[in-house]
């Protein structure tokens, strides 16, 4: 193609002396009066003609091979992690002296477990749409950790961890489904417009699966994530600035609550009960205090963990008001009802972080954060509420690695 | 003649500036890829345990152990009121690998 374009150039300069020879032709081989009509032909087939032609082809090769590493990488991903979850179930097992399923029965009831669907209520007629979708939670929860209950039963923080790095794997399962429907589907209709839309979310993905993988690896082992932040805030706010700390009795599963007293002030610290992987029921906790226990709240404070933007700094700390609470948005409904129904002010506070920090092991900038924001609290509290007053502080988010 | 040396030296002009160009994209695409340290090899991360007395502030900083979470007593004892500790915070740091 090289030498043809150089011979056809090379035509054309023999050609100087006839006539009115102008750079555009020798560059072009036609026009402006004489040239060569061969060598205009090849350029139009290469300019114009082969990649109307060819460029789907192209495009449709280049996605592919790329989006075809992802689903490797991403089947490698799940292979490891699946040998990790089944390898940590057999060195707990073998420590505490379980019995448990042979290898492969484990393997497959995970398997079963990470196909599991959740249906959610119709939203045809809203009335009542929260109270469903918190029942459907609660029972997803309990199957969740029954399952994991008949592969070792094993007490309740272990079978949480386990239930909880399933669920990851559950997600890292779906978005291998996804990935590898529309890389079939591309390739089906030999179409690299359904393959882009992989390959633009492609950054992404894999930021996510990255998350994912580093989560299932602090779940197995027990450690406090990035999520953590919440439950962590609460606890060193009870360890360290509060008197008098008692566990208010109660019937509410997987939540912790205890009564303190700061600065006179009667503080009632919510949050889940670790240290096993779950959120609690904090939503159930605060109707208990304010309806059943006859507290009068002057605020109800939230800390959570927030995803930053790019940006921000890892945790830094933002101050508002609502209710801070993701997931869902259950719980965010109910303690909102609540606050309305009673008038009670509501506080937030935000540790902001990334998303891949917040689902991995929790970074040290996190856990330095946690201890400004009990500083904050204090302050909050001191400037808003005054003495002999009530104050609900609710630690949000998955309290695994944080005891109370 | 005159046309032709214009239109050599034009040429000549844009081919050098082309390559120029394309040397210069070429080096900004790949500069991330040849010219800086694979991620994983330089820095590792590492869970660390934060152990403190509960009666003054000593503290204590070991790499994790199963079974470790903010809030468990540790076997590790405090060399001034012979209290164990307790686990203050779980939380990965980055470290300069040495090698
Ligand atoms: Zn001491």
């Amino acid at each position: 193609m090289l030498t043809q374009s150089i011979a056809g150039y090379l035509i054309v300069f023999a050609e100087q002396n006839s006539k009115n020879v102008t750079p555009a032709s020798a560059l072009y081989g036609y026009g402006y009066g004489g040239g060569n009509f061969w060598l205009f032909l090849f350029w139009l087939v290469i300019f114009f003609i082969l990649p109307f032609l060819f460029g789907d082809y192209y495009q449709l090769l280049r996605l592919s091979g790329t989006i075809n590493r992802l689903l490797v990488d991403l089947g490698r991903t799940l292979n490891q992690n699946m040998t990790n979850i089944i390898s940590t179930i057999e060195n707990i097992a073998r420590k505490k002296n379980i019995a448990t399923p042979a290898r492969s029965e484990i393997e497959n009831r995970i398997k079963d477990m990470i196909e599991y669907v959740v249906i959610t209520p119709t939203q045809l007629e809203p009335q009542g749409l929260v109270a469903k979708l918190k029942h459907l939670m609660t029972l997803y929860d309990h199957r969740l950790e029954d399952l994991v209950k008949r592969i070792i039963p094993a007490e309740k923080p272990v079978v949480q961890n386990l239930a909880s790095s399933i669920e990851a794997l559950r997600v890292l399962n779906f978005i291998y489904k996804i990935v590898m429907h529309y890389y079939k589907l591309g390739m089906k209709y030999k179409n690299p417009w359904i393959l882009l839309q992989v390959y633009m979310a492609l950054p992404q993905i894999k930021e996510f699966v990255n998350a994912l993988n580093g989560a299932i690896a602090a779940f197995t082992k027990g450690q406090p994530i990035g999520d953590s932040a919440g439950p962590l805030t609460a606890f060193k706010f009870l360890r360290e600035k509060c008197e008098e700390v008692e566990p208010v009795n109660h019937s509410i599963e997987n939540t912790y609550i205890a009564r303190c007293r700061y600065g006179n002030r009667m503080i009632y610290v919510v949050k889940a009960l670790g240290p096993g992987s779950n959120t609690g029921r904090i939503d159930d906790a605060v109707i208990y205090l304010v309806e059943r226990c006859g507290v009068k709240p002057k605020m109800i404070i939230t800390v959570d963990a927030a995803l930053k933007l790019e940006g921000e700094k890892t945790g830094t700390i933002a101050e508002g008001i609502g209710v801070a609470i993701g997931g869902i948005g259950v719980e965010k409904f109910n303690i909102e009802t609540i606050a309305a129904r009673y008038g009670i002010p509501l506080y937030a506070l935000l540790i902001k972080m990334s998303m891949p920090e917040a689902l991995t092991l929790m970074t040290k900038e996190v856990a330095e954060a946690t201890g400004k924001t009990v500083d904050r609290i204090c302050r909050i509290i001191e400037e808003n509420v005054r003495e002999n007053e009530e104050v609900i502080l609710i630690g949000v988010g998955n309290t695994i690695g944080v005891g109370q | 003649m005159n046309d032709l040396n214009i239109f050599v030296i034009y040429f000549t002009t844009v081919t050098v500036g082309a390559i120029i160009v394309l040397i210069f994209i070429t080096y900004f695409f790949m500069r991330k890829h040849i010219f800086a340290p694979p991620s994983g090899e330089i820095v590792t991360s590492k869970a660390v345990t934060v152990l403190k007395c509960p009666l003054c502030d000593y503290r204590l900083r070991r790499s994790f152990k199963e079974g470790d979470h903010v809030g468990a007593v540790a076997t590790e004892t405090c060399p001034i009121h012979g209290t164990n500790l307790i686990v203050e915070a779980v939380y990965s740091e980055s470290e300069e690998k040495k090698d």
